[in-house]
């Protein structure tokens, strides 16, 4: 018996030694292995960075676009991003909070990278640091104008926001310093997008970092600092020129013509030689679902898959309009401005011909109006008609209509709301399918890239931008001729015959203003433009927004609040944005 | 001797003298409890625990166990499955102990940790379950005893005749919708009416005539469920060989049409003793479930507006975002239905288990456990060319697959020894490994021809996943229990366990524990007490975290940190080598108690659960790359009362009735939380908010703060209907720290408003038996706890949502039309904007109930041994009969959610009334 046992004890102890707890992550690579061979592993490393710029730029776009005047919401939203619509600004924004620590994310990751290897080994590993400094340089510039207040309002005592490049050796002892001033992190950008243009010698590109990237960043960001039109900064108007001027003349990029810019969204980037650098997305990144919840499923429903429940806003598409109507109609497609190929109205042909116009429901708020109409035998039209409910009887009210511009289909309208009887005009159009009690204005341009879906690669930097800042800044510096020859290259682009015959003071900053809205729109630059010149925002247009507000860029609201977790979880002060007026510094 | 769960070691219990003389005294107490790992006399125990025999469970039609505890214990919080068919349940007991690791209690199986769950187990296989809650007789189970133990134990055969069962289930079931009522057309047409700017309605549709449209969305989904539990087993044996076979087949049709669920199983036990000293326990147990979904839509049961037909005037089926429907919006559902949309899925189960017993001498056994355990589950989803899902990829077709192997072995020496006659010593050594391994796989391909339904019929890949996940624990422990003259008792515990998961990979787990059998003393004259035993108990048990490996440095590399299709690395984790378990420490006394003859019974218990090392994935700034590491950081304190009491009112030869009822108070309360620094640099816990754990965005959130329950809302307080405009109001606090109302909900500040979990809940029974006829019910209730009612914030919205249809006033409610009304509903308009909708008090309701769970009338047929028949029963049952509740939601007891309990109500799978009819012969 005492040998059974001895030898069941022994067994059991054998037993127990030679079982092990340890367990090792299959998904994921242990930080040391990373580290310890940095140059096998810089490719990854690279890619990585790269790969963050994809989940920062979801939020990225709906920070810049939402923000502005191209697109309305179809009704109020429990979402985050409504909040950005909606100007009811709060710290607690989980998409707020994404962007932050998304961006930082990046940041981190390329700054780790530059601290594992010296400059100097070789051109690729020296290109990848230009790469990190592209990446780390256009991630804070971004930032900055998100939660920083634009440049030309005191830039020495406003804040941007903190400096921390990199991810220190001890996380659970660490002291950072409260945000840099927004002059400060004007610095940091321009020095790592310098650095970037010195060391970027490959052009991998558009989906990679490059001499042209870095430089179409600095441009922009000098455009930024280059002060309003009526106090223009003539130094940083002048580097956004010599900037733009290096990107245009390097003969790597060239404007598509007219009839590929109405395509543009569906190119590929390789094959776009106006792309400077986007965040590349490729098809297999999705599946399933996964189009409902970017930013092309918010502006449309493309083969099933979107929400399309945000739609281009009456102002842009007056905007469009300006030149000439734009008419979707299938049997009479004609297009007047190339951009506004970017929209594409939801028609129910089988509730036939309307006219669609928009009216005053109440002092602050307007609304669109479709109703049927009836043509003359002549084929002109002359009536609408519309079926109200009076107590318990239907009865069927008749319109008059007038032709303002019958050769475009315009046509006034007299039409009487608890407002009062108003005329307005309104276009000759097909019923265009209701989302609530808004037309479906479906944008297209973050959609269908190479496929029919939302596959899109966000833009960052394309060359009708760059003429578009040289543009800017030479009107800045006074030089209107050459503002005008850039503006009329862009404009004549899409509006044929188009082109502005002169260009002067009084009329330069509208006329720019406008053309970079109509050019850049759902690029998410707008909200930014409208401020850093010293703008106002005005969005008297039908959507849920409050649509008499009117929001100056020295309002505390144009720019963004710091998250609140972000402001918990920092190890030292981490100043916020001001909560009222009050707060803001101008001067 | 005994052995885990094994009825025959009763036999050789009685050979020792001591138990001689307890038989004598008193059956019921001589009862053996499995604990699991040990096996004790109900008398010697320590420790709070409750035992429920097999007869007591099967009042709920399920096949899924956990559901089954629900109101039966005290001290366990169970939130039930909903109402759709194989829906599991979430146990809690004694109060959350964790702020981001599972708070289920572990499942032992015979003696097998089998995880946290009883899988798929057929409840008609289980002898009895024994909850283990106290540290007294959980401490023993050391890093897996926070959450408490839920033991099994299966049917074993036994030696005599051999014993054939069969018993059938027949049941249906219909949805009941609590106190919730949907508006039909006319309703709503009258509510949009009633809007106050109902001129600004301008859709095409919007006419007199609208009033009469009327469809019927929850009658196209639903219809009666039907279920059929059919269990067949053969049991017997000798003194050397016994076993027992089971065969069970479980099938039921949802209320909501379109999904069926099945399960078979079967479960083969053998005892064998080949010598006096060996005896060997091969077990094994099987279990296929299937699940066909092509489920009616639940959502759209509640959401879509009752003026939109799915059909055309010729009975056609409309397409999806139809122009003709109110809201063009909506897809018709029907149209993936039609187009065979669907999804299955498999899962198989098999446990085998090799165990042995050597008793070496009278005093000194060894016990081996060892146990292989299998799982795969599979599903597969097809997804038509034509259908919403599939129409820009031409259709998909999506298989997953997924095994779970559990290793386990335990090698346990036990000694007894009785010296002195007095002095009674039973000890326990033991040695235990396991290992868990998940491999999942995933591939989808789109592009096909519609109705063939495998990957290589698709023209494209899609997507393909997969994944490894690990962990393993070692430990040693020992336990022993004195126990001197029948009257004093004594235990204590170590466990010294090893985790994979943790950076200070071994920790030690302790207890000790004493019971004083009152009635035992010479000086103790009541005859009417005839037992009556005080127990306290302190000790450690653990809590592992969730996380695997949270101990590591690491980068992420996936689909995600890809780019341009190239491969790419990420920081991902920044890892805590001093990570270690959640660690709870419990002062618990108590009161076992029986009175005239067992007649009435009583059990008391208090507890202080003080649990420290909370883990918690504490922010840490974005700047660094990542955005929290995870800590062992904070401290949560459990306290709680619980009683059971159980009487025989009558007790004659003819007549029986019993009534049983219990009743637990738990309350918990966070004690410590990470520190943030402040602006001076000084460093202070503060408040963190968190979700509710709906994953809702606009939904109620939570607060984190020390000295509340860790389930506390965090949200805007509302404040009523202004009399004058209908506004809805909300609480602020102005310049001087006064609380007024304001109608800007951006304004409105959020206020600490209530928590989830109930004050106190509990439930009852009674059972009635006159003769062969018996009558069981069995009641629940909760009281104190805090329903977040999200459902409301579109379906009561004041006008705000016109996307879906809207709920119905309820009692008590009333809507501002006039200046001067009270009202408890805010003006209605047309695409409301004043925000009174949104997530505040007005939606936090009480989740008050008390509700009739079952309902069974029983006859058994005594008298027909003559044809064979030892005993044949035939019942008929109902369940989910009746809910006493002010709550305005589908149903106040909210279903599970993922295994986990749910403060907030989404939209839900209604609840279920079932009425069955069973049969149960045994020959």
């Amino acid at each position: 018996m005492k040998k059974i046992l001895t030898a069941i004890i022994a067994s059991a102890a054998l037993l127990a030694t030679s079982c092990d707890v340890d367990r090792l992550p299959y998904g994921s690579i242990s930080a040391e292995q990373v580290t310890a061979d940095p140059e096998a592993s810089l490719d990854a490393l690279m890619n990585g960075v790269y790969a963050q710029l994809k989940t920062w730029s979801d939020p990225m776009h709906r920070c810049g676009e939402y923000a502005g005047d191209n697109m309305m919401i179809r009704g109020n939203s429990t979402d985050a991003f409504f909040e950005f619509i909606s100007f009811s600004r709060t710290p607690n924004n989980y998409r707020l909070q994404s962007f932050w620590d998304s961006g930082y994310k990046g940041i981190a990751q390329a700054s780790n990278i530059i601290a594992m290897f010296n400059e100097g080994k070789s051109v690729e590993i020296d290109n990848a640091l230009g790469e990190c400094y592209y990446i780390r340089g256009m991630l804070y510039f971004y930032f900055v104008r998100a939660y920083g207040r634009p440049y030309y309002q005191a830039p020495e005592k406003n804040l941007g926001v903190p400096i921390v490049n990199g991810t220190p050796e001890n996380v659970n002892d660490i002291a950072f310093d409260d945000r840099a001033t927004v002059e400060q992190t004007y610095q940091q950008i321009v020095s790592d997008l310098k650095k970037a243009e010195d060391l970027l010698t490959i052009d991998k590109g558009p989906a990679y970092a490059s001499k042209g990237a870095a430089q179409a960043m600095l441009s922009r960001v000098y455009l930024y600092m280059s002060g309003t039109y009526e106090q223009p900064n003539t130094q940083y108007a002048q580097l956004a020129v010599d900037y733009a001027d290096k990107v245009i003349n390097s003969g790597d990029y060239s404007l598509v013509s007219r009839n590929e810019l109405m395509v543009y969204p569906t190119i590929v980037p390789e094959n776009n030689p106006e792309a400077i650098f986007v965040v590349k997305r490729i098809a297999s990144e999705f599946s399933g679902y996964d189009h409902y919840y970017g930013v092309g499923g918010m502006y449309a429903n493309i083969g099933g898959m979107g929400w399309g429940e945000m739609f281009a806003s009456a102002k842009y598409i007056d905007l469009l309009n300006e030149t000439g109507r734009n008419d979707w109609r299938e049997e009479s497609y004609y297009l007047s401005d190339a951009r506004a190929a970017f929209i594409e109205p939801q028609y129910d042909y089988s509730k036939g011909e309307v006219i669609r116009f928009i009216i005053w429901d109440n002092a602050t708020t307007q609304n669109y109006v479709q109703l049927n109409i009836t043509r003359d035998a002549a084929g002109v039209p002359v009536s609408a008609k519309e079926t109200v409910t009076v107590g318990e009887n239907k009865e069927t009210k008749i319109y008059p209509l007038t032709a303002v511009d019958a050769d475009q289909d315009i046509y006034s309208i007299t039409y009487t709301t608890d407002y009062g009887t108003q005329t307005v005009n309104g276009f000759i159009d097909y019923y265009i399918n209701l989302n609530r009690v808004y037309p479906e204005f479906y944008i297209t341009k973050c959609s269908r890239e190479g496929e029919d879906s939302h596959l899109h690669s966000p833009v960052i930097s394309r060359l009708a931008e760059i003429y578009l800042n040289r543009a800017e800044a030479n009107a800045k510096l006074g030089k209107y001729s050459a503002a005008l020859i850039d503006l009329n290259i862009i404009r004549g682009r899409a509006i044929i015959g188009g082109e502005y015959s002169s260009l002067d003071a009084s009329n330069a900053a509208e006329r720019i203003d406008k053309e970079r809205t109509l050019e850049l729109a759902y690029q998410a630059e707008r909200s930014y433009d409208v401020f850093r010149n010293g703008g106002t925002l005005t969005r008297h247009y039908p959507g849920p927004h409050k649509q008499a507000e009117e929001i100056p860029a020295t309002e505390y609201r144009v720019v963004y609040y710091i998250p609140q977790n972000a402001i918990n979880a920092y190890p030292g002060t981490l100043t916020q944005n001001p909560t009222s007026n009050s707060g803001v510094i101008l001067h | 001797m005994s052995f885990i769960g094994y009825a025959n070691s009763i036999v050789e219990w009685t050979g020792e003298p001591l138990t001689i003389k307890m038989t004598e005294a008193d059956t019921k107490l001589n009862e053996v409890v499995v604990l699991g790992y040990t096996v004790q006399t109900k008398e010697s125990l320590t420790g709070a625990l409750t035992s429920i025999k097999n007869e007591k469970l099967k009042d709920v039609t399920t096949p899924n166990l956990a559901n089954m505890l629900n109101g039966k214990v005290s001290g366990v919080y169970v939130a039930p499955g909903s109402g759709q068919p194989g829906s599991g349940a979430a146990v809690v007991i004694r109060g959350q102990a964790s702020l981001s690791g599972s708070t289920a209690p572990i499942w032992v199986i015979d003696g097998v940790i089998v995880g946290t769950g009883a899988g798929d187990l057929n409840p008609d296989d289980v002898e009895s379950m024994t909850i283990l809650k106290d540290v007294a007789s959980t401490a023993i189970y050391g890093s897996d005893g926070a959450n408490g133990v839920v033991v099994v134990t299966t049917k074993k055969g036994k030696s005599g005749a051999m014993k054939a069962s069969a018993s059938i289930k027949l049941g249906t079931s219909n949805l009941t919708n609590g106190n919730l009522e949907i508006m039909n057309g006319a309703e709503l047409y009258d509510y949009y009416a009633s809007f106050q700017n109902a001129d600004a309605i301008r859709f095409t549709r919007w006419t007199p005539e609208l009033r009469n449209d009327n469809f019927d969305w929850w009658k196209l989904a639903t219809h009666t469920g039907f279920t059929q539990d059919y269990h067949l087993s053969i049991s017997g044996g000798t003194d050397k060989l016994s076993s027992y076979f089971s065969l069970g087949y479980y099938d039921e049709d949802g209320a909501v049409k379109g999904y069926k669920f099945q399960k078979y199983s079967f479960r083969a036990t053998t005892d064998y003793k080949p010598f006096k000293f060996l005896s060997i326990r091969p077990t094994l147990y099987g279990s296929r479930r299937d699940i066909t979904d092509r489920q009616y839509s639940v959502s759209a049961m509640y959401s879509m507006l009752p003026w939109d037909s799915p059909y055309d005037e010729d009975g056609n089926l409309v397409p999806n975002r139809y122009s003709g429907w109110v809201n063009s919006q909506s897809n018709n559902y029907l149209n993936d239905l039609a187009l065979g949309n669907k999804g299955t899925s498999i899962n198989y189960e098999f446990n085998g288990n090799f165990d042995f017993d050597v008793q070496f001498t009278s005093w000194l056994k060894w016990q081996s456990v060892n146990s292989f355990r299998f799982n795969q589950y599979k599903t597969h989803s097809y997804t038509d060319p034509r259908s919403v899902g599939g129409q820009n990829v031409d259709g998909r077709i999506y298989e997953w697959s997924s095994d779970v192997v559990r290793k386990s072995t335990n090698q346990k020496l036990f000694f007894n020894k009785t010296f002195a006659r007095k002095h009674r010593l039973d000890g326990m050594l033991a040695y235990e490994y396991k290992d868990y391994k998940y491999n999942y796989m995933s591939a989808q391909g789109t592009g096909f021809i519609p109705g063939l339904e495998v990957l290589d019929i698709t023209a494209q890949p899609e997507k393909v996943a997969g994944g490894i996940s690990e962990w393993a624990v070692e430990s040693y422990f020992t336990k022993w229990n004195y126990m001197y003259d029948s009257r004093y008792l004594l235990e204590a515990g170590f466990r010294r366990d090893g985790a994979s998961n943790l950076g200070k990979k071994w920790g030690n787990l302790w207890s000790v524990s004493g019971g004083w059998i009152i009635n035992r003393e010479s000086w103790f004259t009541a005859p009417w007490v005839t037992f009556l035993k005080l127990r306290a108990s302190y000790g450690s048990v653990g809590n592992r975290p969730d996380q695997l490996y949270p101990q590591y440095d690491l980068y992420r590399s996936s689909i995600s940190t890809s780019y341009n299709g190239v491969p790419g690395a990420l920081i991902s984790q920044i890892g805590n080598p001093d990570l270690t378990w959640e660690r709870t420490f419990t002062t618990g006394v108590g009161i076992d108690a029986n009175f005239f003859n067992d007649r009435l019974r009583l059990n008391v218990d208090w507890y202080n659960k003080a649990t420290d090392n909370v883990i918690y994935a504490v922010p840490v700034t974005g700047l660094v790359g990542v955005t929290s590491i995870y800590r062992n950081i904070g401290k949560m304190r459990n306290r709680g009362f619980e009683v059971s009491i159980g009487g025989d009112i009558i007790a004659t030869r003819d007549w029986l009735w019993s009534i049983d009822a219990n009743f637990t108070t738990n309350k918990n309360e966070l004690r410590d939380l990470y520190a943030q620094k402040n602006a001076d640099g000084t460093y202070e816990v503060k408040p963190v908010i968190i979700g509710d754990g709906s994953g809702i965005a606009g939904s109620a959130n939570r607060i984190l703060e020390v000295g509340r329950p860790v389930d506390t809302y965090y949200i805007k307080e509302w404040a009523g209907v202004n009399p004058e405009t209908g506004a809805p109001m909300w609480y602020m606090d102005d310049e001087n720290g006064n609380k007024v109302t304001t109608e800007d909900y951006a304004k409105a500040k959020d206020y600490k408003i209530g928590n989830v979990a109930p004050d106190f809940y509990g439930g009852f029974s009674t059972s009635l038996r006159w003769k062969q006829l018996d009558l069981n019910a069995n009641f629940g209730f909760s009281v104190g706890g805090k329903i977040f009612n999200y459902s409301r914030i579109e379906y009561d919205s004041d006008g705000a949502y016109t996307d879906r249809n809207q709920m119905k006033l309820q009692k008590g409610w009333s809507r501002w039309e006039k200046p001067g009304d009270i009202a408890t509903h805010p003006v209605a308009k047309y695409n409301n904007q004043d925000h009174g909708n949104y997530a505040s008090s007005r939606f936090l309701e009480n989740g008050d109930f008390l509700k009739l769970r079952s309902l069974s009338v029983g006859y058994s047929f005594d008298q027909l041994k003559k044809y064979g028949i030892s005993n044949l029963r035939v019942s008929l049952s109902g369940e989910n009969i009746f809910t006493v509740t002010k709550y305005s939601g589908v149903d106040p007891e909210l279903p599970a959610s993922d295994g986990k309990v749910m403060g907030t109500a989404t939209a839900v799978y209604p609840s279920v009334r079932r009425f069955s009819l069973g049969i149960n012969i045994t020959l």
